[in-house]
């Protein structure tokens, strides 16, 4: 043992210390590539679970919760539940949004959540520990408490808004509810644990009957959350209710939403988590490259070795714990880097997060380490750099003793045999980009896309020669000493640079394939928004989100637009977030007359706006978006149940429309069929079309002029237009991020080679100084090398990213998302992308062209 | 006859881990055209030292080295690497070609890096063919034998028609038969007119040379 470790630090370590950029280099590669995992692996993580956490805090102790999916429970449910009192206690909760006075500009002020629960029965739920001590129900003073009970303005707040506002008990807090600003008066004040931590404290308590009046919700509440006795009866109890209420009230466990959040952002983290590991396994790549080289350059001393008398075992395990070493090393810098990646990608995550699925910003940034993660990572890196290390282990336990004598040209590569295996591999990638889904999840599609990479991996030998033959004539050509030199090169050491071309296609494969899916999806929302979103102006109340459908306009909105000439038509247009059979889903409501005549939808099958508007308004059916056809297998002339104030109600399927607003889906209906349906009168948002000739800014002065009092936020047609995309672009950010640093690992893994290169032909550089080539010749031959590589690898990695976007785009988009997106190529990103990878490896190239400057071409000429 | 190549009371001094390590003392030669001179002398005497400043590709520490009219021991580092495109051929111990590429294109390799594009083909070809080597012109490195090797790296050092050439131990990796070979293709360079300046310490292919200069401790013996 003690024999293998110092031969492992004589051979070994002393080698690296000997070469310490090529040792950082590697090491920063490893490190980058875990960096990433880990940065969004935390990002992911805190994003969902501190939304999670929220919701888990604010469900207190509940075991069951029933909820009206969508609709407002009735508060006199309570007392048809009376015999709940038997086995335990219960209590309603009202949940809305209100928006701060943070920012004149609607869309920039913040939101928090606003909770009216029942003073009376709450306290065995949850725990409101005051900021002076005691706690709300058993220890505030009778004053304070009846204070709270009756006031319909009082309110509660957590110390962290109370600090931030610098508000007193007492003091005024102005909150914009649906249209209108209101005052209300601090009652309390949380101390900063438990419960007044959920959404970052961005939450107010206040009774519930004060609540209705606020949220506009008289004699209704949200959900009744059950505290039973004895646990184990929950099932029973559940049953129970189920048996006694309506078909559209459901009872679950408040543990359910929290699963129903992890399924619903499913696809979206592990689309993300998938892009992260490509900078990983660009890393791994760096790792074999590096040791595979250090093979052949050292296989003269390796034979001394063997001559002396090393066995095969323990030249194999000096590569391979040299491997798992720089895998461990890199992945302990990689946790670290990847904490602090974790605060910038969380906020980006979390934002997205929020604005897509959760409807809540939750910071996302906060978080401390996760221990766990960190451990897991660098074991993930060690035991993928073994991985990595092992071909080239195995390579060195191969040389012969006697190599020592007569040094070989390195190691061959077996063409045709890759070549086989790749076009193989090619074939079932293939045919799993045909699978369907697997439990809704693109499952099959992901292992396409990992095996249509290993099939160009295995291709890229014979790609390599080929396109090294096509670009031989006009380089030499051009450059006819340095770029023949260059050419030579890069043929006769095709095995040894293919990793580092490799590893270099993957990282353009994946940037070009996200460009190309992100474009031809933005393209394809440009073109269904041109088509659908044809209103002059655009109404809805200016307090954030749906607010559970609650934030509606005021009738005196409605009456106004009713009254201005200019205005040619109105689209009323309701809308409620439902649960479908376990995923969200948006129930809506516009006027398809009105639709059909001003704007259009794009139905599946080319089908006529006119035409679907007229049944659905004749036969009471629906339409629904194609996300939601995809997710729960609806499609035209299916039955689909929905929830209605009198039970789960069947609707039939007229139609299926493209749409890129929700990823959850679209249920819409005529207005008349919802009127008659669900008896709710209210609009959420309306569409504007105005008379020919008329002026939109005047027409939105007009309406804000007439309604003083009322907060709206309006916006133009092209303003609409613009958030859209605003939030189109935003969800890519991360996804882009990911991709450069993975290019950026690529690029050192090609610098590295580079490096190693020419270490190994020191003796034919100084050859060539002898001879009389110029310091600048071999430098633009070693920059041309490094350029050559990077276009084999762009090269490569064109080809394999368009391939790689068809299956984002058809396969393992539309199976996670039921997007349909046309196929577009961004030539003028690719154009730059390449353009930039070119710079980048013709830089890469500069660091190993000043080592081969450096060196004593006498000495090099002494090498051999 | 005025000499082609002339040093004068060169001294060379390295540094070896920090140590100064003196490898000429007051070393003075002369070659002229068509003289086969030999350096001989036992291992780290200076030959090989005294053969690279001769040959351009090093500057002594001190005195002077002329190459014709070219002053070497105080040219800039371009004109030195120019001399040696121009009016240097170097044979090493070791051959020193390229693996990757063939025969005809490693011997073409110094007027590449001369002339760019204009290289002429007739005469690298009928230079192999002088070496012996006509039939293995497309061969690569890997697939000749050592004495082919050094036949090719010697018409690679004449390509470009070099005034003098430098062989360092030129015979030292080879057999009798083909370290007699080269010998000869050697001789007959200096026959023709080049100057030919070869270190060795194998005293058979000393006996080849016109003149032997005996090299001890840096210093010429005698």
């Amino acid at each position: 043992m003690t024999r293998f470790v110092t031969l492992f630090y004589r051979y070994i370590v002393r080698d690296l210390a000997k070469n310490p950029a090529r040792t950082l280099l590697t090491l920063t590669g490893v490190a980058l590539g875990i960096a990433v995992v880990v940065g969004v692996q935390l990002a992911n993580d805190r994003a969902i679970g501190s939304f999670n956490d929220s919701l888990r805090i604010m469900s207190g102790r509940a075991d069951l919760q029933i909820a009206a999916n969508g609709l407002d429970l009735d508060e006199s449910l309570i007392g048809e539940l009376a015999w709940v009192w038997d086995v335990g206690a219960m209590t309603a909760i009202i949940e809305g949004r209100a928006d701060l006075d943070t920012s004149p500009n609607p869309i920039e002020r913040e939101s928090l959540r606003l909770f009216g629960i029942d003073l009376l029965s709450d306290a065995p739920f949850r725990s409101y520990v005051m900021a002076e001590g005691g706690n709300l129900g058993m220890d505030i003073t009778r004053e304070q408490f009846i204070d709270l009970l009756v006031e319909p303005d009082r309110i509660i707040v957590p110390s962290v808004l109370a600090d931030r506002f610098g508000l007193d008990v007492g003091s005024t807090f102005r909150m914009l509810i649906a249209n209108r600003w209101c005052d209300f008066r601090v009652g309390a004040i949380l101390r900063d644990e438990g419960i007044a931590r959920a959404f970052d404290g961005k939450i107010v308590f206040m009774d519930i009957a004060a609540a209705q009046l606020a949220l506009n919700k008289l004699g209704g509440i949200d959900r009744i959350e059950i505290l039973l006795d004895d646990p184990s009866m929950a099932d029973a109890v559940a049953e129970r209710i189920a048996v006694q209420l309506p078909e559209s009230v459901i009872v679950y466990r408040p543990e359910d939403t929290a699963a129903e959040t992890e399924k619903m952002t499913r696809a979206f983290r592990y689309n993300l988590k998938a892009l992260s590991y490509i900078a990983l396994v660009v890393g791994m790549i760096l790792i074999y490259n590096t040791l595979n080289i250090a093979v052949v350059r050292r296989r003269g001393e390796i034979a001394a070795l063997r001559t002396l008398g090393t066995s095969r075992r323990t030249i194999r395990w000096m590569f391979l714990i040299e491997a798992t070493a720089f895998g461990v090393v890199g992945a302990v810098l990689g946790v670290w880097v990847g904490s602090f990646l974790a605060r910038a990608a969380g906020a980006l995550v979390s934002r997205t997060i929020s604005m897509l699925y959760t409807d809540t910003a939750v910071s996302g940034t906060a978080g401390g380490p996760d221990p766990i993660l960190y451990v897991e990572m660098i074991l993930l890196g060690g035991v993928l750099a073994a991985v990595s290390g092992t071909g080239p282990a195995l390579r060195a336990t191969r040389v012969a003793p006697a190599g020592v004598l007569r040094a070989d040209v390195g190691f061959p590569i077996r063409i045709r045999l890759l070549t086989g295996l790749g076009l193989g591999t090619m074939a079932l990638a293939t045919a799993f980009g045909f699978a369907p889904p697997v439990d809704g999840f693109p499952f099959l599609g992901y292992l396409s896309g990992v095996l249509f990479i290993l099939a160009f991996g295995l291709l890229s030998p014979v790609f390599a020669r080929a396109l090294v033959r096509i670009v031989r004539r006009p380089l030499a050509s051009i450059l006819p000493a340095e770029g023949r030199l260059a050419i030579q090169t890069i043929e006769g050491s095709l095995p040894r640079i293919v990793v580092a071309v490799i590893s270099l296609s993957i990282a353009v494969a994946m940037l070009i394939s996200v460009a190309i899916m992100v474009a031809s999806f933005r393209d394809t929302v440009i073109v269904w928004v041109d088509r659908t979103l044809q209103g002059d102006l655009y109404l809805r109340p200016a307090a954030f989100g749906s607010n559970g459908g609650r934030n509606v306009l005021e009738g005196e909105t409605l009456d106004v637009l009713e009254d201005i000439l200019a205005i040619a038509a109105i689209d009323r247009f309701r809308g409620m977030g439902i649960d479908y059979d376990g995923f969200p889903a948006i129930l809506g409501a516009g006027e398809f007359e009105t639709l059909a005549e001003y704007s259009s939808l794009m139905f599946m099958g080319g089908r006529n706006t006119a035409d679907v508007a007229r049944r659905l308004i004749e036969d009471g059916s629906v339409a629904v978006s194609e996300p939601f056809s995809v997710r729960h297998g609806v499609g035209e002339s299916d039955t689909i149940m929905l929830p209605t104030p009198t039970g789960m109600e069947p609707f039939a399927v007229e139609a299926v429309f493209y749409d890129y607003s929700s990823e959850g889906g679209f249920i819409v209906m005529d207005r008349s069929t919802y009127l008659a349906t669900f008896d709710d009168p209210d609009v959420s948002n309306v569409a504007v079309y105005l008379e020919e000739g008329a002026d939109v800014d005047a027409v939105r002065a007009e309406i804000l002029g007439r309604l003083p009092d009322t907060e709206l936020r309006i916006a133009t047609n092209g303003e609409l237009r613009s958030q859209v995309l605003g939030v189109f672009d935003q969800t890519f950010q991360v996804t882009y991020a990911l991709e450069v640093i993975a290019l950026a690992v690529a690029v050192l893994g090609i610098a590295n080679t580079l490096a190693a290169l020419i270490i190994e032909r020191r003796p034919e550089l100084a050859m060539l100084r002898f001879i009389g080539a110029a310091r600048g010749q071999i430098r633009r031959v070693i920059v041309l090398e490094s350029g050559l590589i990077g276009v084999l690898g762009g090269a490569i990695g064109l080809v394999l990213g368009i391939l790689l976007s068809v299956l984002l785009i058809y396969v393992i988009n539309f199976q996670s998302f039921g997007w349909t997106i046309q196929f577009r190529m961004p030539w003028g990103f690719l154009a730059q992308s390449l353009a930039f990878v070119l710079v980048a490896t013709v830089a890469a190239g500069l660091y190993p062209a000043s080592l081969a400057l450096k060196m004593d071409p006498i000495k090099g000429i002494r090498a051999e | 006859m005025s000499p082609l190549v002339r040093v004068s009371g060169v001294r060379k001094v390295y540094e070896s881990e920090g140590e100064p390590v003196v490898a000429l003392q007051n070393v003075s030669l002369e070659v002229v055209p068509g003289e086969f001179v030999v350096l001989m002398g036992p291992s780290g005497c200076g030959k090989s030292t005294l053969l690279h400043i001769l040959g351009a590709m090093d500057r002594p520490t001190s005195g002077e080295a002329w190459l014709e009219d070219a002053p070497i021991h105080r040219l800039p580092e371009e004109d030195l690497t120019e001399i040696r495109r121009t009016r240097v051929g170097f044979v090493f111990q070791f051959f020193h070609l390229l693996p990757t590429l063939t025969l005809e294109e490693n011997v073409a390799l110094p007027l590449l890096l001369a002339n760019g594009r204009n290289v002429d083909s007739e005469r690298v070809r009928s230079l192999i063919e002088t070496v012996g080597l006509g039939h293995r012109r497309n061969a690569t490195p890997n697939q000749l034998s050592g004495g082919e090797l050094q036949r090719a790296a010697v018409a690679r050092a004449i390509v470009h028609d070099p005034p003098l050439v430098v062989a360092d131990e030129p015979t030292g990796n080879l057999d009798s038969d083909n370290g007699r070979t080269v010998l000869e293709l050697l001789g007959n360079l200096a026959a023709n007119g080049t100057a030919v300046v070869m270190a060795t310490h194998n005293a058979t292919a000393a006996a080849c040379g016109s003149r032997v200069v005996r090299l001890i401790d840096g210093r010429i013996d005698g």
